[in-house]
C-alpha cells in the first residue's frame, strides 16, 4: 500500500495534462457533481456508461490505466463481501452497487493521481481545526520519510535472515521490533521537527496553498465532464 | 548590555537524558559579529551540542551561553528573527509542502504581510537560483536541492547570525563547492555573521576567519585562524581530525628539510611552490 | 478489519452524512481539549499517524492488515489518538485508498479501537508485564473496532431512515448475521496478528524507551 501511496503522489507532481492543470477545487467539484450522480442512479447501463467515460478520462490525463483500475478495485473487493452477505438471489441491486463501487473509486483516484497534495490538502486544512489541517501535511511528510527508511530497514531484516516465513512467532516479534524502531525514530524525529518549529516561529499553519483555488480554462474540463454527467442521469433516469 | 559579539559560550556543561555528559570548556566560545566562525571537531565531539545551545534548544546544567546580549534558551524570542538555522537533516528542518510554502514558513508565522510575503521569498529564492523550484513539493527534490530550500528558508528574514550544522553532509565536491561560494557571496553581502559546525576539514578554508577545534566529550582545544590551525597537523590529528593532505604533505616535507611553509589550501601551495622554484631560478 | 474498506456510492446516504457529523464532533471535541498542549504533541500526532500508516501495509493474510490503532492509542491516548485515526483515514481516501464518503464512519471505527487503548492498558500493566498486557489490550481494542464495524453494517442493512424506525427487520438482522460469519475468519486473523505485533512493540519499547510508555 505504501508504494500505491507513493505511485500516486508521482502521478500527481509529474502529470500536466489538462486534468493536471484544472485548479484543486474545479476538481473537487468534479468529484462532488459525478459522486451525485452516482449517488442519485440506480441504473445499470448509466452506471456501466459513466464508468467506461472515466476510463477515457484517465487516459486522457496520461494517468496509466491498468495500476490506477487497480487501485480503484481495492474498495470494491471489500464491498463485495458486504454484499454478499445482502444478496437475495436478485441481480440488480448488486450489479448497481458494485458499479457504483468502481465508478466513484475510479473518480476518487483520479481526483488523487492528477492533484498535487498540498492543493488537495488546502481546502481541507481551511474548514478544519488547526491540529487536524497542520496535522495532514505534516502526517503526510512524515509518511514519506518514514516510508524510506522502513524500506531500508526491512531489506535490513529479510538480508540478516529475518521474516524468512519460516517461524511465524519469531516474524511477527521481527516485525514488531522493527515497528518499534519506527515508532522511536518517529518520536525523536517529531521531537527535532517541534524544535525547527519553535526556531522558525510557528504558531499559524504549515501550509501558505495559494493555488487550489486558482481558476483557469483548463478547469473547464473537470468541470464540464460532472455537469455532463450529472445532465445525463437526469436525462435517463428522470428524477 | 551591549552586544560587542554575537555570541558568547563559556565553559557549559550539558547532561543528557541517557546522562551523557557533554563540557564544553576549555577556551571560550566568542563570535564577533561579522565573522564568519567553524567549529571542527570529529563525530561526537559536541558540535552539535553547542550549537544547540546557541540557538535555545538546550540549557545549560552549568556556564553561559549567550546571542544578542540574552540567553536564548530563556529569551529566544527577543532574537528568533535575527538568527536562521540550517540543520544536518534537512528532511527534519523542511516542514511545509512546497517550496514556497517552506521558504515562506517563517515570515507567514511572525504576521509580514502577504504582499512581502511575497517579495522576500521571491528575493531569496533569486539569491539562493531555486526560483524554478517554487511550487514544487519538497519531497520530490533532490539532496542538494532540499538544502538550498533549507538554506532559503533560513535566510528570508535575512538574519543577522547564520548557523549551520554540517552544511555539506551528502554533498558531491562540485555542489560542496558551489554551496560554499554562494555562502561566501551571501556573507559578503549582508556582512551576515556565520557559526558552521563540520568535521569536514577541506571545507574550512573557504569557510572560515576563525577556526575553533573541539575533542571528544567537548572541550575546546584550540582557536585561530585557518592558517594557525592548519600550521600544526600533529595536533590535529591528537583531536582525531585527519588534517588536509595538503596540509600533511607540506609539513612532512618541512619535517624532511624542505621548508616550503605551511600553505592550508591548494591555492596558497600552488604560490608558494611557484615562489620557491623562482627563488632556485635565480640562484 | 479496524475500518470498512467500503467504496462510495454503497451504503445509505444518511449514514455516512451522520458518520461525517459524528467523526467531526469528535474531532472538534479533541481539538478543543489539546488546544493548550505543547506543539510536539503535534509534531507526535503526524509522527505516529505515519508509523499507521505504514502499518497499514503491512499484510497479514488475504484482505487482512495491520492497523497499529491499539498501539497508536496507548502512545497518544484517546483524544490525539482519534485525531490520527482521523488524519490517517483522510489521508488513505485522499490518496485512492478507500471511499471519500465514508472516511467519517472508517474514523469512527478505527477510533473505537485507538480510544480505549490507553486506559486499558494502564489496568492491565499494574498486574502483567507491557508486551502481555499490550497484547491483551490491542484484543480488547480490536473487539470495540470491530463491534463498530457490526453496527455500521447493520445500520447499513436497515436502509433508509424511516426502515431504521420501524421495529420489524429480519431481512436485515440475517444479512448482518451472514456479514458476520464471512468476516469473522478475518477479525480472528487480524486480532492475533495485531496481538503479537503490539505486545512484540511493547516488549521492545520498554526495554529501549521505556519512558515513552504511559
Amino acid at each position: 500500500m505504501s508504494h500505491d501511496l507513493a505511485l500516486v503522489d508521482t502521478w500527481a507532481s509529474a502529470g500536466d495534462s489538462a486534468f493536471h492543470r484544472a485548479s484543486a477545487l474545479s476538481k473537487l467539484l468534479f468529484v462532488a457533481l459525478v459522486l451525485g450522480a452516482i449517488l442519485s442512479s440506480t441504473s445499470p447501463a448509466f452506471l456501466a456508461g459513466l464508468y467506461a467515460a472515466l476510463c477515457v478520462l484517465v487516459l486522457i490525463s496520461r494517468v496509466p490505466l491498468g495500476p490506477a483500475l487497480l487501485l480503484s478495485l481495492y474498495p470494491v473487493l471489500f464491498s463485495a463481501l458486504w454484499l454478499l452477505s445482502r444478496w437475495n438471489g436478485d441481480w440488480t441491486m448488486p450489479l448497481v452497487l458494485v458499479l457504483r463501487s468502481l465508478a466513484s473509486s475510479l473518480t476518487a483516484v483520479l481526483l488523487v493521481a492528477s492533484t498535487p497534495y498540498p492543493d488537495l490538502f488546502a481546502p481541507i486544512a481551511r474548514v478544519t481545526p488547526r491540529l487536524v489541517g497542520d496535522g495532514l501535511f505534516l502526517t503526510y511528510r512524515a509518511f514519506f520519510l518514514l516510508v524510506a527508511r522502513a524500506d531500508r530497514m526491512w531489506t535490513a531484516m529479510k538480508l540478516r535472515g529475518g521474516l524468512t516465513g519460516r517461524g511465524l512467532p519469531r516474524d511477527f516479534r521481527a516485525a514488531g521490533e522493527g515497528l518499534g524502531q519506527l515508532v522511536i525514530h518517529s518520536y525523536d524525529r517529531s521531537q527535532r521537527l517541534y524544535a525547527i518549529m519553535h526556531i522558525r516561529g510557528h504558531s499559524g499553519r504549515v501550509c501558505g496553498c495559494r493555488h487550489w483555488a486558482e481558476f483557469t480554462a483548463f478547469d473547464l474540463v473537470p468541470v464540464g465532464f460532472g455537469l455532463a454527467a450529472l445532465a445525463m442521469r437526469f436525462w435517463m433516469e428522470g428524477r | 548590555m551591549t552586544e560587542d559579539y554575537a555570541v558568547r559560550v563559556s565553559c557549559v556543561r550539558h547532561v543528557y537524558a541517557d546522562r551523557t555528559q557533554v563540557h564544553l570548556c576549555g577556551l571560550d566560545f566568542v563570535v564577533q559579529k561579522g565573522q564568519r566562525v567553524v567549529i571542527l571537531g570529529p563525530n561526537g565531539s559536541g558540535k552539535s551540542t553547542l550549537l544547540y545551545h546557541i540557538l535555545g534548544l538546550l540549557e545549560p546544567n552549568e556556564g553561559d551561553v549567550t546571542v544578542f546580549g540574552v540567553n536564548p534558551a530563556r529569551s529566544f524570542n527577543k532574537i528568533r528573527e535575527r538568527v536562521g538555522v540550517v540543520l544536518q537533516n534537512v528532511d527534519e528542518q523542511i516542514l511545509a509542502p512546497t517550496v514556497w510554502d517552506d521558504v515562506s514558513f517563517s515570515p507567514r508565522n511572525y504576521g509580514y504581510p502577504e504582499p512581502e510575503v511575497d517579495r522576500m521569498v521571491d528575493a531569496v529564492l533569486e539569491e539562493v537560483g531555486i526560483a524554478h523550484l517554487k511550487d514544487k513539493v519538497c519531497h520530490l527534490l533532490s539532496g542538494g536541492e532540499k538544502r538550498k530550500v533549507a538554506l532559503a528558508g533560513a535566510l528570508v528574514l535575512k538574519p543577522e547570525l547564520l548557523v549551520m550544522d554540517e552544511p555539506f553532509e551528502g554533498l558531491d565536491p562540485t555542489s560542496k563547492s558551489d554551496l560554499s561560494a554562494l555562502l561566501n557571496e551571501l556573507h559578503a553581502k549582508n556582512g551576515m555573521t556565520m557559526v558552521t559546525a563540520t568535521h569536514d576539514v577541506h571545507a574550512v578554508p573557504d569557510l572560515a576567519d576563525l577556526v575553533y577545534v573541539l575533542v571528544a566529550g567537548g572541550e575546546i582545544t584550540a582557536r585561530g585562524s585557518v592558517e594557525d590551525i592548519f600550521a600544526d597537523a600533529a595536533r590535529l590529528k591528537a583531536s582525531n581530525i585527519e588534517p588536509p593532505q595538503i596540509v600533511e604533505l607540506f609539513q612532512r616535507l618541512d619535517e624532511e628539510g624542505l621548508r616550503l611553509g605551511r600553505p592550508s589550501s591548494v591555492e596558497d601551495a600552488v604560490a608558494l611552490l611557484k615562489a620557491a622554484l623562482a627563488g632556485r631560478e635565480s640562484a | 478489519m479496524t475500518h470498512l474498506h467500503i467504496a462510495d456510492g454503497v451504503l445509505p446516504t444518511w449514514l455516512w452524512i451522520v458518520g461525517f457529523a459524528l467523526a467531526f464532533a469528535f474531532a472538534a471535541g479533541a481539538s478543543f481539549h489539546h488546544r493548550h498542549d505543547r506543539p510536539d504533541r503535534l509534531t507526535l500526532l503526524a509522527a505516529l499517524g505515519a508509523v499507521m500508516l505504514l502499518a497499514m501495509s503491512v499484510p497479514i493474510g488475504p484482505l487482512v492488515h495491520l492497523s497499529f490503532a491499539p498501539m497508536v492509542g496507548i502512545l497518544l491516548g484517546p483524544g490525539l489518538g482519534f485525531l490520527a485515526a482521523l488524519l490517517v483515514n483522510a489521508t488513505l481516501a485522499l490518496l485512492g485508498h478507500g471511499g471519500l464518503t465514508v472516511v467519517g464512519l472508517n474514523a469512527l471505527v478505527l477510533g473505537a479501537a485507538v480510544a480505549p487503548a490507553r486506559p486499558v492498558y494502564r489496568l492491565l500493566r499494574k498486574r502483567m508485564k507491557p508486551g502481555r498486557a499490550g497484547a491483551f489490550t490491542a484484543v480488547a481494542a480490536l473487539a470495540c473496532s470491530v463491534a463498530a464495524l457490526y453496527v455500521v453494517i447493520a445500520l447499513a442493512n436497515r436502509g433508509d431512515l424511516a426502515s431504521l424506525l420501524a421495529d420489524d427487520d429480519h431481512a436485515g438482522a440475517q444479512a448482518t448475521g451472514r456479514f458476520v460469519l464471512f468476516s469473522s475468519p478475518f477479525w480472528v486473523l487480524a486480532t492475533v496478528a495485531e496481538a503479537l505485533v503490539t505486545s512484540s512493540v511493547l516488549s521492545f519499547l520498554a526495554r529501549v524507551r521505556p519512558e515513552l510508555l504511559p
